[in-house]
């Protein structure tokens, strides 16, 4: 479950047409979201507002075995009135991080228009701050005279982060002031270039699209059209990155390179989604043989799947995913990590499931001897107020009771029989988010637990002690 | 001076290198380790090596038998080696971002990926320069401080040496942690090891104190070989293997008693302890019968009492010693024994004590000196209140008066006359000297035709021997008193008669009644039985007893046959509180045994001139005679 601070950013971006996938930080984001989410450890509290339309704040306590807190505000000068801050009505599918729809990173409109943003002659700002309470690790390090201030964080630091999203490319700057890390990182689409072979449209709609006073003639759109319905009808997304980092005192060097191949979401989905019912899933490699055999304008039957590979060249480690959405309510992930020089290995496998209320139940049943019952007392009401909404009007309705019920949980495990598990639901209008994760504990692994003369027990080594953690995470906001 | 480092037979101990590394290992573990170690730290293999480093004594400050203190320059290029395994994290942006918070982290995709590699470090070719700071004692075993970084150079050859980068980081970290740990960790291995090595030396340190009031051998021959304590020390307080435990005999005074069970010596320590403060808890002795004190009075006299104690050797042991340690000034051995030797005076510590406990030792001297000062109960056969005190003659006027007018029990003895010799500013001249006319001589020379003919307590002897200053004093203290005992002689003559009963009575049992609750188990029920004899034998008609006052003495001598050596008719030989100057088990050394023996002889032939002069002849019946009442009585 994002904090809510972090909803309010997304929803920031969301306002301002930000895409959040066209950039090398997010290449990994849905497997990430299935395989690598964090289950809390501990009771925390989250209590958090949306006082006005440009102002949030939030208030974190967290409590068991050790305490911490923080304090956030928020301010955003694009009007956050729209988005839904009360957490009964939030979307819980914009709340929770699960398989991410990868959208055409160019956006169509912005052929025809510009961004509105830009339009109203200011920039979208927002600021965000945070005060936390110290954890314990610094509490100690105030107290502890034996931590080495060399190797330790400095007390404060300051990230510069500068994102560019070209449509095509992107690109992010960073710089932090701790121990002055550099670093870039860089997405590139492919498949996205623009028709060199028509020279004259191109002109005509840059000359157009430089003065955005004067509107675009739909015909000279129309001229676009082979490029446009090529875009359009993209059925999926190569993209790669890389990103580097390096930090002048310490040396320390950083890189990794990255491949995403994703379906879009603007077409898979729908169609998706309105064939579910009628055509049976195919296989994952049907799926993406398919995907990668079909013409480009022919709208897919499979369902959305995203593969990423990562390669960091240093030190020699791979990471595969490949994460598919089956339905708009079951997501699976998995993901093969290994190394090239010390054979590590580890795979993963993840799922998400969202449940939602169930179906309304007709409870008219025929009897054996054929009479029809009506067991729901409350169905002449139903019927009396059938009409008393508009068709819209109850699809809203209906849509507020699906998204009250809904829930979700997260389930993954490793080949170490590392188990974790995370619900995130609503109860009353509270947004609880419970975790639990257990693993198991060897008695010849890792050194600290072969001290432990309680992993000792086992007599061969076979056999597994388990320990674990659990927490839940409540959150309400107005 | 000449010093012997042995670095050899460190290396050769088998078990030393197991224990290093697992002293290593843990103070490696200890602190907060770098981000970039994600394991423990195991010492895989130690080696000292055979060089071992130069040693050049800079500056000894304080040497002696168990302690020491040095400084020392040391340099070591030996080849000596350590290798250490571990897994460490090579992914430096890793390591980064674990110790960042994750607010403003730049979160990388997968440039932060881990990778863990197990590596070994072999450290060699120490080169080291240190000032070090070596202090040494018995009691807080050795401890080795550096002046400044020992670290010159080091060679750390590891898993990474083909990669430079890496190489040159594990070896700046390295030394790093290195310096760390010679400068803070390596002081505290040391001294643990040494603890280690030195802890039975350290609880010896208690029992050697205790040890000085140790003895067995007057009071009974009972065999301490014939159950062999657990644990036993030797006088010095090294712990004895069996074979050198079998190797001692009862032939051998000296050494085997100073066998003593370390844990009934605790034990005899705590109750010590309690007695002397408020605690209520009482150690568990086995065949021990505990008596309460007898009084506030008695209790407000405590290092008199102590010190009269000591005159019961066996079984107020570990009491003489807290008298001995604490009011050394007041018991007669200390104090003679500083004053004779005025050059040991400032060292009159536990050793110099345990010296003079050991004197007593001595079969004879001990046997009379168990009379002690504080004597007042009401005698059960006569009903006659005896409160006289053998201190001063000052005490004694009072005392005999309230003898005769009350018959309620008086307690009343030393502490006036500790008391009134305290301010003279002589520390030396303490209320126990009256208790040696106790002393067995005295008693004899008691049943001489001479009764009256009283003796100086010894003790002034000595006194003015030593420190004719004190002594005056006491001597004009003490002579009046007499005069005035004299005057009051003719009742106190006939009641001497009875008292010298008593006192015969009293001797023996005063033996079974310690103040101290010390008690030997083993030795009370034969003690009590041959003074119980001796009692009902002799107390019966008190008043016709005086010439057959020795005889209960030559009976109990009877019983006891050890004692024998010295008997109530050798009046002329050296004085029974002197003779522990000749006990061979006294002197530390031969020269200090020499001039003891020479001081000795002094002091007895003074002790004869001044008897024979008559000085002691005066009055101090009531010193002699102190203590009529048996004590409070468990021992019927």
């Amino acid at each position: 479950m994002l904090p809510f601070m972090d909803y309010v950013i997304r929803e920031f971006g969301a306002a301002t047409d930000w895409n959040y996938d066209n950039s090398y930080s997010f290449l990994t984001a849905t497997s990430d979201a299935i395989l690598s989410f964090q289950t809390p450890n501990s009771a925390t509290l989250h209590v958090s507002s949306l006082a006005s339309s440009n102002f949030a704040n939030s208030y974190t306590l967290g409590a068991l075995g050790q305490l911490d807190g923080s304090i956030s505000y928020l301010y955003s000068n694009v009007s956050l009135a729209d988005v839904p801050s009360q957490s009964p009505s939030i979307p819980l599918r914009r709340l929770v991080e699960g398989y991410r729809d990868v959208c055409l990173p160019v956006k169509l409109e912005e052929l025809s228009r510009a961004v509105p943003a830009l339009k109203e002659g200011r920039k979208p700002t927002l600021l965000h701050a945070t005060l936390a309470l110290p954890p314990p690790s610094a509490l100690t390090a105030f107290t502890s005279i034996a931590i080495p201030a060399a190797t330790g964080a400095p007390p404060a630091s300051v990230l510069a982060h500068v994102q560019h999203d070209g449509g095509r490319y992107s690109i992010e700057g960073l710089a932090s002031t701790d121990n002055a890390l550099l670093g870039v990182r860089g997405l590139w689409n492919f498949g996205m270039g623009k028709p060199v072979k028509e020279p004259d449209s191109m002109s005509t709609l840059a000359e157009l699209g430089g003065s955005p006073d004067i509107p675009i003639p739909p015909q000279l759109v129309d001229g676009l059209s082979p490029y446009y319905r090529r875009l359009k009808s993209k059925p999926s997304l190569l993209s790669a990155g890389a990103e580097f980092y390096y930090t002048p005192y310490s040396h320390v060097i950083g890189l990794s390179t990255g491949l995403r191949f994703a379906t879009l979401a603007s077409h898979i989905t729908p169609t998706d989604n309105k064939k579910r019912s009628s055509k049976p899933f195919a296989g994952t490699s049907a799926a993406l043989t398919s995907a990668l055999l079909a013409p480009a304008n022919v709208s897919q039957s499979s369902f959305p799947y995203t593969m990423t590979l990562t390669l960091n060249p240093i030190i020699g480690a791979l990471a595969s995913t490949y994460s598919v959405k089956p339905t708009s309510n079951l997501a699976l992930s998995s993901r093969f990590d290994f190394n090239v020089y010390s054979w590590e290995s580890q795979y993963t496998l993840g799922a998400e499931i969202w449940r939602g209320r169930k179906p309304h139940t007709s409870k008219i049943r025929v009897l054996e001897d054929g009479t029809v019952v009506n067991e729901d007392n409350l169905a002449w009401i139903r019927n009396r107020t059938k009409d008393w909404f508009t068709p819209e009007e109850r699809a809203l309705k209906d849509e507020r009771l699906e998204r009250e019920h809904e829930n979700v949980v997260k389930v993954r495990v490793d080949d170490g029989w590392n188990i974790s598990a995370l619900w995130t639901g609503r109860i009353k209008s509270l947004l609880v988010s419970a975790g639990v994760t257990v693993s198991p504990v060897d008695g010849g692994g890792g050194g600290i637990l072969k001290r432990n003369p309680s992993a000792m027990l086992d007599e061969d080594g076979r056999r597994k002690r388990w320990t674990g953690k659990v927490g839940v995470s409540i959150a309400y906001s107005t | 001076m000449a010093f012997n480092f042995n670095w050899a037979p460190l290396s050769g101990d088998p078990g030393f290198y197991k224990r290093a590394e697992e002293l290593l290992t843990d103070a490696m573990n200890k602190n907060e380790k770098p981000a970039i170690i994600v394991d423990d730290i195991i010492v895989n293999e130690l080696n000292l090596g055979d060089v071992p480093p130069d040693l050049e004594v800079v500056e000894i400050s304080d040497i002696g038998v168990d302690k020491f203190r040095g400084t020392f320059k040391m340099s070591y290029a030996g080849n000596a080696f350590i290798t250490i395994k571990t897994r460490v994290q090579a992914n430096p942006l890793n390591t980064y971002l674990v110790t960042r918070p994750t607010y403003a982290s730049p979160r990388p995709l997968a440039a932060a990926a881990g990778l863990t590699i197990p590596l070994q470090i072999t450290l060699s070719d120490f080169k080291l320069s240190a000032i070090i700071i070596l202090v040494f004692s018995r009691q807080k075993g050795l401890t080795i401080v550096f002046r400044n970084d020992p670290l010159e150079s080091l060679k750390v050859s590891s898993t990474f040496d083909s990669i430079p980068f890496v190489a040159n980081y594990l070896q700046e970290v390295i030394e790093g942690q290195l310096r760390t740990l010679f400068m803070d960790e390596l002081p505290a291995i040391i001294h643990r090891m040494s603890l280690r090595l030195w802890v039975p030396e350290h609880k010896a340190i208690e029992e050697r104190a205790l040890m000085t009031e140790e003895d067995t051998q007057d009071e009974l021959s009972v065999d301490p070989l014939a159950s062999p304590p657990r644990d036993p020390v030797d006088s010095s307080g090294a712990t004895l293997t069996p074979q050198e435990v079998a190797a001692l005999s009862l032939d051998s005074h000296r050494d085997y008693h100073s066998l003593f069970s370390r844990k009934n010596l605790l034990r005899l320590a705590t109750l010590t302890d309690s007695h002397r403060t408020l605690s209520l808890f009482t150690p568990n002795i086995r065949d021990a019968v505990f008596r309460a004190w007898t009084g506030p009075l008695e209790r407000g006299e405590v290092p008199g009492s102590h010190a009269s104690k000591t005159t019961t050797p066996a079984l107020s042991r570990s009491q003489s010693y807290v008298g001995n340690i604490h009011k050394t000034a007041y018991t007669f051995d200390s104090s003679s024994h500083a004053s004779l030797r005025p050059a040991l005076h400032s060292q009159q510590s536990s050793l110099s004590v345990t010296s003079l406990g050991s004197h007593r030792l001595k079969p004879h001297g001990n046997r009379k000196r168990k009379k002690r000062v504080v004597n007042l109960r009401k005698s059960a056969t006569t009903g006659e209140v005896e409160a006289i005190s053998e201190d001063g003659s000052t005490v004694t006027d009072s005392t005999s008066v309230t003898g005769s007018t009350s018959d309620s029990p008086v307690v009343f003895s030393v502490p006036p006359g500790a008391s009134s010799f305290e301010p003279t500013g002589d520390p030396v001249t303490p209320p126990r000297s009256p208790r040696f006319p106790a002393s067995p001589l005295h008693q004899s020379q008691e049943a001489t035709p001479q009764p009256h003919r009283r003796q100086r307590p010894p003790s002034h002897i000595d006194l003015n021997f030593t420190q004719p200053g004190s002594s005056s004093v006491n001597h004009e203290a003490s002579s009046p008193s007499w005069t005035g005992d004299a005057t009051i002689r003719p009742r106190r003559a006939q009641r001497r008669v009875v008292k010298l009963n008593r006192e015969q009575q009293h001797d023996q049992d005063s033996d079974e009644t310690p103040r101290a609750s010390m008690i030997l188990p083993e030795q009370r029920p034969r003690q009590q039985s041959h003074h119980d004899l001796s009692e009902h034998a002799y107390q019966g008609p008190p008043v016709t007893h005086v010439p057959h006052s020795p005889q209960p003495y030559m009976s109990r001598k009877a019983a006891l046959p050890e004692l024998s050596t010295a008997g109530p008719s050798q009046p002329a030989t050296l004085p029974n509180f002197l003779s522990f100057i000749t006990d061979s088990s006294n002197s530390q050394s031969i020269a200090e045994r020499a001039w003891m023996m020479k001081m000795a002889a002094e002091v007895a032939r003074r002790y004869e001139d001044e008897r024979t002069k008559g000085r002691f002849g005066a009055p101090s019946t009531p010193s002699a005679n102190g203590e009529d009442n048996p004590p409070p009585a468990y021992a019927r």
